[in-house]
């Protein structure tokens, strides 16, 4: 069982195991079986063909609804306690924040998107997204948990956004829960302010 | 004298310190020449290595280590002498190179004497190769490694070096002179390298480095380590919390299953295990409570110990400054013929390294002031019954807030004051009546003016009139400023106040809209107070008088596109900031002035780049973000008129006046909120803060909808709907309440006072709002 330890927590669908779970009453079968469930387990999921590929998420809420970015580009969950706002932005800047010091601006993905239903929100989080060189903030209410996907299984988006709209999204999950393309907020040109005179 | 043998080796320690980075610098840019090779690529390295050579001659002469400058003058002749391509970087130069900063390194380590014999051989070894090939090298003619044609990139490590090349040839003619390299005389080889690098050094310019006492990052780090122990009980205080949560949850079950049961024995079952459970509840919250209690107790220090500490890596003690002075003093006052006595206090005070930085030029220039100006010779001072030595002191002290203070006084002459004055008048810089209205202390102010020198004489040390200006401009520059006291006959003393750590601009902190924001002092050229009847309609603009000058007066909140905050129209003053200079002076009204203070300039975060108007943002005491005004984008968007958002902007386009809304929320964000839905809906919105507020608007202008808020201070939406209702004028504006209170009474209580529509905020959407907006219109 060394082998199976070793390998990434059971998460996801498993793989279409052939063994036939009933004939459980021999040994040598059973051993068989654990052995060749080991050596699956130990495989690199991504490597696998047409298998499961797992994307871990951080889903949060904003407003009524709910969106989740990638873990890795998430680098830390801010609580909001005062938000600046600034003049001369556009409107999906919501402000700035200190975190530890530094000056942060925070966006909310929704007016990014230019959803319709803009509700109010208790403004009491931020998700703090990084890569290697852009590092912003985006408001959201209230963090429901981190956990992993299969992302191939979400659908690539809904039919009814276009454009912007679906600019920055990665897809639906079946909870249907939004799923932020956080790689592309981060690289995108668009979202920089640098509004001269 | 053991006050000298301590400053002796504070010099010897400071040298030291000194010597080893420009060896580091000296063997890290050799590297690189060795592998740029030669051509545009060497070019940099080779900058570098002249440079630092230099400074290293100097320091080394300073502290008289012969053998190293002689070292040093070798090598920089050599390095010259690559530069100009009368010599090749080639494996044998680039070696004796090396082994002569190795020298460097041993005469600083073990000390010159023990080094002498290896230096000589070095030298030899360097001045054998180092020999310029006659006048332009040429590839053919100069074979720098056994193959002919080979340039410095053929050469591999394993070949061996052939004799010719590599040994001196004639090592014994060269060696008593060190100066192997007569492609120039040795003094001029200085100011030649000297010459060559300045206008190019900053290309290739080492970054910038602080030295820190090894002591100093190890007590950081074991602070820092500390921060483990805090990890780790937070982890383990948060696991603590999740159990007892999850206790709680089972007690809801166990309850909830009684509740619904008729059953007795099962009641007292649970209140029995109810007893006990919450006994074992409560003994858990008050230990988790108290192990909260004790954590914070250890955090805090623990964070203010870790801040200090890092505020103090980037801290200098005064002496590595001033322990240059007594020297520059000595010879200053000798070439003058005067006698000073120079003292020091307070050298162990440390201040940021990069106040200390700014504070050299400043310093200098008073010192330099003071020996050519305050002291006086001393057949004058025995004259007057002085001792024949001039006095001349720098004492530092730490003043309360994080404020240094050092006074620079001497026992001169002090400064006439009525000198000054006719000074002044006879250059042109104040008429005769402005001097005569000053007092002492202001015409003392003088002597910062530009150009204004009370010496007959100006002489090569000073008298020009711009150092002291130059000495306010570098003071304020770091947040600081200087004063003067002076006694005739008495002496003279300058007092210069400077934060401790770097706090950069200082600033005045507006309030405008509700939010404050900071202008830099530095664009500000004063804050006026006017009374509305002093505002004057010049081609339509509203226009202030200032000193003569008609000054156009801009409100911010407008050129910054903030909401208007109503209290325009209710103070008989305006108070507002008058920036830029001269003839481009405008004047910005803000709702108040709140304070000047010192702020540290931050950027507002990579996605940021440019905001128009905003220069960056600081962080106050309070921890709030507080953006910082960009002068020069605010002038120019006032001069470019201000943007005219009004109403009748509107109508030039449509025709149609556009629907106006009262917007009263006193949450800035819902405020905001709405008030870009409304206006991109193409509403003129107008926000206001609560019902005082809007009252106030009600009367300046008109509207055809109100939305408000319920909960806010001073009248809420019920009493705001209730005195609209009740006013003849308004009763028919229809009125919406938006709000977070969902109760039925609440709503009933709404309809009550004549609100048309009552929205909640959790079904609050954009299309709700639009909606019903224009449904009341």
């Amino acid at each position: 069982m060394n082998e199976a330890s070793m390998s990434e927590p059971e998460v996801g669908p498993l793989q279409e195991s052939p063994e036939p779970r009933a004939g459980v009453t021999e040994t040598d079968p059973i051993r068989e079986i654990l052995r060749r469930r080991a050596r699956e387990l130990a495989k690199t999921p991504d490597a696998e063909v047409g298998g499961a590929r797992l994307m871990e998420i951080l889903e949060f809420s904003l407003g009524p609804e709910r969106y989740a970015f990638e873990t890795s580009f998430v680098r830390e969950v801010f609580p909001l306690i005062e938000i600046t706002p600034l003049p001369n932005v556009p409107p999906y800047i919501l402000g700035v924040v200190n975190v530890r010091g530094r000056i942060l601006s925070v966006m909310d993905i929704r007016r990014l998107m230019d959803f319709v239903n803009v509700g109010l929100t208790n403004l009491n989080k931020a998700i703090i997204l990084h890569n290697g060189e852009m590092e912003l903030a985006v408001l959201a209410d209230e963090i429901a948990g981190v956990y992993a996907i299969d992302g191939d299984q979400g659908q690539r988006a809904l039919a009814t956004l276009s454009g912007k709209r679906e600019e920055y999204l990665k897809g639906v999950t079946q909870d249907r829960v939004v799923v932020l393309d956080a790689e592309k907020l981060l690289a995108s040109e668009d979202l920089l302010v640098r509004s001269g005179l | 004298m053991t006050e000298d043998e301590e400053f002796l080796r504070d010099l010897m320690e400071t040298f030291r310190q000194d010597a080893e980075e420009h060896i580091g610098a000296l063997s890290t840019a050799l590297v690189e020449l060795e592998a740029a090779g030669e051509g545009y690529a060497a070019h940099a390295p080779l900058e570098i290595l002249l440079r630092e050579a230099h400074s290293l001659k100097g320091a080394a002469a300073a502290v008289e280590y012969a053998l190293m400058v002689s070292i040093c003058q070798n090598v920089e002749s050599v390095f010259s002498a690559l530069k100009h391509a009368e010599l090749q970087v080639t494996y044998p130069v680039v070696d004796a190179l090396s082994e002569c900063v190795d020298c460097l390194q041993g005469c600083l380590v073990a000390g010159e004497a023990s080094m002498e014999g290896r230096v000589d051989a070095a030298l030899e070894r360097l001045a054998a190769v180092g020999k310029p090939t006659n006048a332009r090298p040429d590839r053919q003619q100069t074979p720098p490694i056994a193959a002919p044609d080979a340039p410095w990139s053929g050469w591999r490590p394993e070949e061996p070096f052939t004799d010719e090349s590599a040994l001196p040839v004639e090592p014994h003619r060269v060696q008593p002179e060190r100066q192997p390299t007569p492609t120039a005389p040795p003094a001029a080889q200085g100011t030649s390298a000297e010459q060559q690098t300045t206008p190019t050094a900053p290309l290739a310019t080492a970054t910038d480095t602080i030295r820190v006492a090894t002591n100093k990052l190890e007590s950081l780090m074991l602070q820092a380590e500390e921060f483990i122990s805090v990890k780790l009980s937070a982890g383990q205080q948060a696991t603590a919390l999740r159990d007892l949560s999850s206790r709680l949850d089972m007690w809801k079950r166990e309850w909830y299953q009684t509740h619904i049961s008729d059953d007795r024995d099962k009641v007292e079952d649970f209140l029995e295990w109810n007893s006990t459970f919450m006994e074992g509840v409560i003994a858990d919250i008050r230990a988790l409570s108290k192990a909260a209690d004790d954590e914070r107790r250890t955090i805090d220090p623990m964070v203010d110990d870790l801040l200090d500490g890092m505020k103090r890596v980037l801290m200098l003690p005064m002496s590595s400054l001033l322990s240059t002075f007594p020297k520059m003093i000595r010879d200053l006052a000798r070439s003058k013929d005067k006698l000073v006595e120079f003292s020091i206090v307070g050298a162990d005070v440390e201040i940021d390294k990069r106040v200390i930085e700014n504070l050299k030029d400043p310093l200098i220039h008073l010192l330099r002031n003071s020996v050519d100006h305050g002291i006086e010779t001393p057949e004058i001072r025995m004259g007057l019954g002085k001792s024949p030595r001039g006095l001349i002191s720098v004492a530092v002290s730490q003043l309360e807030n994080n404020k240094i203070e050092i006074c620079v006084s001497d026992d001169g002459g002090g400064i006439d004051v009525q000198r000054l004055r006719d000074t002044a008048v006879r250059e042109g810089h104040r008429t005769q009546i402005q001097v005569d209205d000053t007092d002492d202390g202001e015409a003392l102010r003088l002597v910062f003016a530009s150009g204004l020198s009370t010496t007959q004489v100006v002489s090569q040390v000073s008298g020009r009139g711009l150092g002291l200006a130059i000495v306010e401009e570098k003071v304020e520059n770091l947040g600081g400023s200087v004063a003067i006291e002076t006694e005739l006959g008495k002496g003279t003393t300058f007092r210069i106040t400077i934060p401790a750590t770097l706090a950069t601009a200082r600033g005045v902190v507006a309030q405008v809209s509700d939010w404050p924001f900071v202008m830099p002092v530095v664009g500000v050229d004063r804050v006026v107070r006017i009374h509305r009847s002093n505002l004057r309609l010049v081609e339509n603009r509203e226009t202030i008088q200032l000193e003569g000058q008609t000054l156009p007066l801009v409100y911010l909140h407008e050129v910054l596109d903030l909401p208007l905050k109503s209290q325009r129209g209710v103070s008989e003053y305006i108070q507002a900031v008058v920036a830029g200079s001269g003839d481009e002076r405008v004047a910005f009204a803000v709702d108040s002035i709140i304070d000047e203070q010192e702020v540290l300039v931050k950027t507002l975060g990579p996605q940021l780049i440019r905001v128009r108007n905003i220069a960056g943002g600081t962080i106050m005491g309070s921890g709030k973000v507080v953006p910082i005004i960009n002068i020069s984008d605010l002038l120019q968007s006032a001069r470019g008129g201000i943007s005219s958002r009004g109403r009748d902007g509107a109508s030039a386009n449509g025709g149609v006046p556009r629907k106006a809304v009262l917007v009263v929320e006193d949450s800035i964000t819902s405020r905001m909120l709405l008030k870009n839905v409304l206006e991109a809906a193409g509403f003129y919105v107008r926000p206001t803060v609560d019902g005082v507020d809007a009252l106030t608007a009600l009367n300046e202008e008109d509207f055809d909808l109100v939305i408000s808020d319920i909960e806010m201070p001073r009248m809420d939406g019920f009493e705001l709907t209730n005195k609209i209702r009740g006013d003849a004028r308004l009763s028919r504006l229809p009125v919406m309440l938006v709000t977070g209170m969902e109760s039925q009474e609440h709503k009933e209580r709404g309809i009550d006072v004549g609100a048309n529509a009552y929205l909640t905020k959790s079904s609050f959407t954009q299309g709700t709002l639009l909606e019903t907006a224009r449904s009341l219109l």
